[in-house]
């Protein structure tokens, strides 16, 4: 199955970070797989109708977050997700959710709220 | 008198082709451009879409009929073919008149109508496992490449028998031009026909470049119908210049005075032929992309409400492209089969700035 990016330009999202979710969101979804060799990013720039460093841009954070590597004919592939980097990842994300948390807490919002948020989120993303 | 008949024929025949075309393009491009127009996948089957496009189909009909009737009455009153080829021209104008009506027409409505109200406007790209440069298959250049080498052949095999100098233009079927006989000249044709390769591969090369754009909701069936689509014009195309090349070679064999001079007037004839044969092989295509990549767009109510983002406004006129943010040269035609420069990108402007200059350089000559 061919997978799709899918961008809009109206939204304040810088392209580059939709570009990276919605890549993250085919390796969750398994429409990309390990192995699964992406577009060059100039010609996904073309049919994107943006400049190429944008699509660079998000390819290299990509990189650097272990979801993708380059090989050595310059090919950008999906690497999946290595475990040896969860409990690192895992530490990130709790402090970026904490950050979240207390300013919600910090606005008032009762704690039962926050987890029905989250119970939405995740059943969003799974459907 | 043979040649007048000749080029009514062919003439006729080529309107009747640009008529077919038109007629058949609101098939042929993607669904959700609707004569130049972004549509919601929720109102592809809108009644007043149904209702232009037959308006549209009418008009096409009735102006190739009427441009048809009157180019042949002129032609006869003044026993010259020159209105004939003229009036390729009125037919061409006319039918992007039509065109860019019933775009005006449909652009209205889908404003007034709120057509893309609630929609949220994304743009989708094939990222992986899928390689359109692969739809440009390179056995398509075997049958025009077996014509020139029978060209060649035909010149090498004809050579002792050819008169010292050989005819390179007719007045009618009067010769009035002449070079000394070498193995070099005798080649001419087979020059016009690589030429001819050359132009077409080149074409093709750029063409297997070009974006595809996958439409809401099945972006997948869409990209694939678009690519196979592109499939089939290169396939047709390939037809087209084999035909063309058989027609250079009737004419050369004319030059040589292996036939009578008279064929060389009907040489025409078979890019005629070739040109009805590619206009067949791109509508019975269509008839089997639609079998084999239908897509269902389903109840209105129960589409997500995504569509291609509206790009109308990149779309002068309905057909010049003009997008400074997109980098690319090259787009989709919006109301067309092949592909159209984006004038925003700079250059775009070399190129046309080239092809302008050759086309002024050649008509100098």
């Amino acid at each position: 199955m061919t997978f799709m990016v899918e961008i809009d330009d109206s939204l304040e999202t810088p392209i580059y970070a939709q570009i990276r979710l919605s890549i993250i969101s085919g390796i969750r979804s398994g429409e990309l797989r390990r192995g699964d060799i992406l577009m060059p990013s100039r010609e996904l720039a073309k049919s994107l109708g943006i400049n190429y460093h944008t699509v660079n841009k998000a390819y290299d954070i990509l990189i650097r977050e272990g979801f993708l590597f380059r090989d050595k004919k310059k090919r950008t592939i999906v690497s999946g997700w290595n475990p040896r980097e969860e409990k690192k990842y895992l530490r990130q994300w709790e402090d970026l959710e904490r950050n979240l948390i207390d300013e919600a807490m910090a606005r008032g919002i009762p704690s039962s709220t926050i987890m029905d948020i989250v119970r939405h989120v995740i059943d969003s993303v799974k459907n | 008198m043979l040649g007048f008949f000749v080029f009514a024929f062919s003439d006729l025949t080529v309107m009747a082709l640009i008529g077919y075309t038109n007629y058949i393009m609101p098939s042929l491009t993607p669904r959700s451009v609707q004569f130049g127009v972004r549509i919601p996948p929720d109102r592809i089957r809108d009644s007043s879409i149904a209702r232009l496009t037959r308006n549209f189909r009418i008009e096409i009909v009735m102006v190739t009929a009427l441009i048809m009737i009157a180019a042949l009455i002129l032609a006869f009153n003044l026993g010259t073919d020159a209105p004939l080829g003229y009036s390729i021209l009125a037919e061409l104008i006319a039918v992007w008149s039509s065109y860019y009506f019933t775009r005006r027409k449909l652009r209205s409505i889908k404003i007034k109508m709120g057509w893309t109200r609630g929609y949220v406007q994304k743009i989708p790209a094939p990222a992986s496992r899928i390689n359109y440069k692969s739809h440009l298959k390179i056995y398509l250049i075997i049958p025009p490449a077996m014509a020139i080498a029978l060209t060649a052949l035909a010149a090498i095999v004809f050579y002792p028998l050819m008169p010292s100098q050989i005819v390179v233009a007719f007045s009618g079927t009067k010769p009035v031009k002449f070079v000394i006989k070498s193995l070099a000249t005798v080649m001419i044709p087979v020059y016009y026909q690589l030429f001819i390769l050359a132009a077409t591969a080149f074409t093709f090369l750029i063409y297997r470049r070009v974006r595809i754009e996958p439409e809401y909701p099945d972006l997948v069936s869409s990209a694939m119908r678009q690519l196979e689509l592109r499939s089939r014009l290169y396939f047709s195309i390939s037809v087209f210049i084999t035909f063309m090349d058989f027609g250079i070679l009737m004419s050369g064999m004319a030059d040589w005075e292996m036939i009578p001079g008279i064929f060389s007037e009907l040489s025409i004839l078979p890019t005629i032929f070739g040109l009805i044969a590619m206009v067949y092989v791109i509508s019975e295509g269509v008839k089997k992309i639609k079998q084999n990549y239908s897509y269902e767009t389903g109840a209105a109510e129960n589409l997500p409400k995504i569509m291609n983002r509206d790009d109308d406004r990149f779309w002068k006129m309905g057909f010049i492209y003009y997008n400074r943010e997109d980098p690319a040269m090259m787009v989709p035609k919006r109301f067309g089969l092949g592909y159209t420069i984006n004038l925003g990108n700079i250059l775009s402007w070399v190129i046309l700035t080239v092809i302008v200059a050759a086309i002024a350089i050649a008509f100098m000559e």
